[in-house]
């Protein structure tokens, strides 16, 4: 693994002592301390996890999810023009009996453009993008 | 792999050349191994303050 996507739902599992998957996601991180790999997420992910945070634990939880994720070196990838139009050719490409939801699409198009084939998420719809799902 | 053209000083040129030699690999083969390690050890900084910053999120007060 060098490099590793984080989604909106794993920022949630880390920052929420509540929510089901925070073990989990926090035993993950501490794992992550044997690899050597860069860290990325995106603008659209870092704005979903920070509403979610805000609604689910609270604003100063919020705060605090924005200030580490500016203090640490985390990649936070913006959002290019043509990467709606990308998305949408994936998603008319899929069969009516196997149609993932077009956020996810939108997403698994932004992270592979990358080259990005590990994310750690509790997303598992992006598992159909043939995309390495952690943990 | 790919072929570069790199403008080194006298001085540095010189530095590879003598311990390209010293090590008994080419020039190519000692600036690659160089450039491995940059990039290896600029990563693991990088994904350790990754790291930290994750698990202070988790901490951080409710």
């Amino acid at each position: 693994m060098n490099k590793l996507f984080i989604t909106a739902s794993a920022f949630s599992a880390i920052n929420d002592r509540s929510d089901t998957n925070h073990t989990k996601a926090v035993e993950f991180v501490h794992g992550l301390f044997s690899e050597t790999v860069k860290l990325y997420t995106s603008q659209g992910e870092v704005v979903r996890a920070a509403q979610k945070i805000q609604e689910t634990v609270g604003r100063n939880k919020m705060i605090s999810f924005m200030k580490y994720l500016n203090d640490g070196d985390i990649i936070v990838l913006p959002e290019e023009p043509d990467l709606l139009e990308g998305a949408f050719e994936v998603f008319t490409d899929y069969t009516k009996d196997d149609i993932p939801g077009f956020y996810n699409t939108y997403l698994a198009t932004l992270i592979k453009n990358k080259g990005i084939m590990h994310v750690l998420s509790f997303d598992d719809e992006l598992r159909q993008f043939s995309l390495l799902l952690w943990p | 792999m790919r072929r570069t053209q790199l403008f080194l000083t006298e001085d540095l040129h010189k530095s590879l050349k003598d311990e390209s030699q010293e090590v008994n690999v080419t020039v190519s083969e000692l600036v690659r191994t160089i450039l491995e390690d940059h990039f290896h050890e600029n990563t693991r900084e990088k994904t350790e303050k990754g790291i930290q910053s994750l698990l202070k999120m988790a901490e951080a007060d409710e």
